[in-house]
């Protein structure tokens, strides 16, 4: 298996996990948001 | 394994001072000291609660407090283990290990860390606060089910923001661990070559950012339901109580397996280390974790079998819970092959893998049991359902964590601990947990329910065989905290590989007691084989 996403450049590689954070976060609101849309339409139907 | 140059020689250990240290901590073995600390403390708290359980059940009739207040004590004490002791343990190890064991200076994220933990005395605040509002504290379950949880007086709003606040500091946990694992591992470490337990917490993180925001929409449904008007929940507006439950345990049984995971890491690096093999079957278990992960998804109405499902809601969610086993055997056998015809020794930390191995399988085996639907219908919300979910949580999780922290011990303290207390507080643990909970299988067998606070004569003799095991149980864990103390404070110098094993993870290559700053220059693996392939 590549090491591809491994640290060679600390700079380069904070650079890359702030990013990854930066969608997991979204991810996480977007599932917040989205299952209580998904309720509202349920409760509405 | 490496043989990279780690001491840090040039490195003068700076620590900052005083109490910024602690509040404005950046360091991850700072904070991983913090929320282990934390969560010990939240153990004796939630540990308190559950002794008041068994002490108002230790006789039939009335003794103690009133039926309001024992709800309050089980639903708190739930609440308090799951989201402040157990789960803030594993962030804790994880902050600790994961950049040892990758070979990275930090966290990714050092900052998001100390908000991480920061949160929580906030919201265990709260959470402990509802106790002195009108109406006292939640006592509905840590399940929340509408309308009952609607019942609650003024601690509703405190118990739902405690629970958001719980679940943006595990969200922010699990992104660090993510990020740190993606990203900052030294050179040559490839996914197949981490330990386990960093493989089995970046599952876990992963399940973590799936459900924390599920749970978090469910309770904000419930405060606008009680507050603002709105009947998701309630039929009177056109709104589905059971949906609740849907919504509920899509995040509820992720979460079961949030806190098993990373014990399942654990064990995995443990036994081969007092067994010196090297683990059997790497990737089957990597594979394992992620099939277990995954069907977690599937499998949540097993907890709601009783609600009026059609036949083929049954079944589905019958044989994907089924499948759940065969994941789970393989990590088994292999846990066992690891030890076959290897050189076994029986260090605390081995001791507790083990006992985790025959133990957490009881939990294993009645979790089949109550899969089978039929027979869940009688199972249903009795002790039955209590004595499996605390083998799988107390002599799997909590276990899980022990084994973790007699493992590393040495790691953070730079010294020994004392061996002999070690293995009484193993054996008086290991035989009182038994004598707690494996009467509650009789008990609920026999149908006594669960979250009551009295019971019928014919449930005396079991309730009080449990409750001795579980004083006996709380008290020995005094055992563990005098431990730590004593380790702490001195002990006979601890070596770089602590232990006569197979040590084979970077952490064992840096110094006793780990340097304030490691790896702040990446050791190089490329080319360097590990363990187990
Ligand atoms: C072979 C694996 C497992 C199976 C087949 C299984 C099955 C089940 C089933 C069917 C129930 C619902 C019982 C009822 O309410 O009538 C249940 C409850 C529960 N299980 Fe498991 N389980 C397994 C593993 C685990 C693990 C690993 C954990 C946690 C570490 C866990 C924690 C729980 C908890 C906390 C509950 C009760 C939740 C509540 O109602 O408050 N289980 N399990
Ligand atoms: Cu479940």
């Amino acid at each position: 298996m590549s090491d591809n996403d491994a640290n060679h450049d600390p700079v380069a590689s904070r650079r890359k996990a702030r990013r990854l954070a930066l969608v997991l976060g979204l991810v996480a609101i977007a599932l917040y948001v989205g299952f209580i849309l998904m309720s509202v339409l349920q409760a509405s139907h | 394994m490496a043989h990279a140059d780690t001491h840090d020689h040039h490195d003068h250990d700076h620590k900052p001072a005083g109490i910024g240290r602690w509040l404005f901590a950046t360091n991850h073995k700072d904070i991983g000291t913090m929320y282990l600390l934390w969560a010990l403390f939240m153990f004796f708290l939630g540990g308190a609660m559950a002794l008041g359980i068994r002490l108002e059940l230790f006789k039939p009739g009335m003794q103690w407090f009133d039926p309001g207040f024992y709800n309050s004590l089980v639903t708190n004490h739930a609440l308090i283990m799951i989201f402040g002791a157990v789960m803030p343990a594993w962030v804790g190890l994880a902050n600790w290990m994961i950049p040892l064991q990758v070979g990275a200076p930090d966290m990714a994220l050092p900052r998001m860390n100390n908000y991480s933990f920061w949160i929580l005395p906030f919201a265990f605040t709260l959470l402990l606060s509802s106790f002195f509002t009108a109406g006292g504290a939640p006592a509905g379950g840590w399940t929340l089910y509408p309308p009952l949880s609607l019942q609650a007086g003024d601690s509703f709003p405190l118990t739902i923001f405690a629970i958001h606040m719980m679940g943006i500091s595990s969200i922010m946990g699990a992104i660090n661990v993510i990020v740190t694992i993606m990203n900052m591992r030294a050179p040559g470490m490839t996914l197949l070559k981490l330990p386990l337990f960093c493989w089995t917490w970046l599952i876990t993180a992963y399940l973590l950012i799936a459900v924390m925001p599920v749970l978090a929409g469910a309770v904000t449904m419930l405060l606008t339901d009680h507050y603002f008007g709105t009947s998701f929940f309630n039929p009177a507006g056109g709104g589905d109580p059971v949906m609740f439950q849907h919504i509920f345990w899509f995040f509820g049984h992720p979460e079961v397996y949030i806190l098993i995971l990373p014990a399942f890491g654990i064990v995995s690096e443990i036994i081969p280390a007092f067994s010196r093999k090297p683990l059997f079957g790497y990737d089957a278990m990597v594979y394992a974790t992620a099939s277990i992960a995954f069907l977690s998804f599937i499998v949540w109405a097993h907890h709601m079998f009783t609600v009026g499902m059609p036949l083929a809601g049954q079944t589905f969610f019958m044989m994907s819970t089924m499948l759940i086993a065969i994941p789970t055997g393989v990590k088994v056998f292999n846990w066992t092959a690891t030890m076959w015809k290897g050189s076994l020794s029986f260090e605390p930390p081995m001791l507790f893998a083990l006992a985790f191995l025959f133990l957490f399988t009881i939990g294993g085996f009645s979790g089949l049991m109550l899969a089978i639907a039929p027979a869940d219908f009688q199972y249903q919300d009795t002790y039955f359902v209590v004595a499996h979910f605390h083998y799988v949580l107390v002599p799997g999780a909590v276990f899980g964590i022990m084994a973790g922290v007699y493992y590393w011990l040495p790691k953070w303290t730079g010294h020994m601990y004392n061996m002999t207390l070690a293995k009484w507080h193993f054996w008086v643990s290991t035989i009182s947990v038994n004598v707690l909970f494996f009467p509650q299988h009789f008990l609920g067998l026999a149908g006594m329910p669960r979250r009551i606070p009295d019971y019928s004569t014919q449930f005396t003799d079991w309730n009080m065989v449990s409750s001795v095991g579980g004083f006996v149980f709380g008290f020995s864990q005094l055992l563990f905290v005098v431990l730590i103390w004593q380790c702490a404070r001195g002990g006979a110098k601890a070596t770089d590989k602590v232990w006569d094993g197979m040590m084979t993870g970077l952490e064992w290559t840096v110094a006793s007691p780990a340097p304030y700053h490691s790896f702040t220059e990446a050791p190089d693996l490329t080319g360097v084989a590990d363990s187990h392939h």
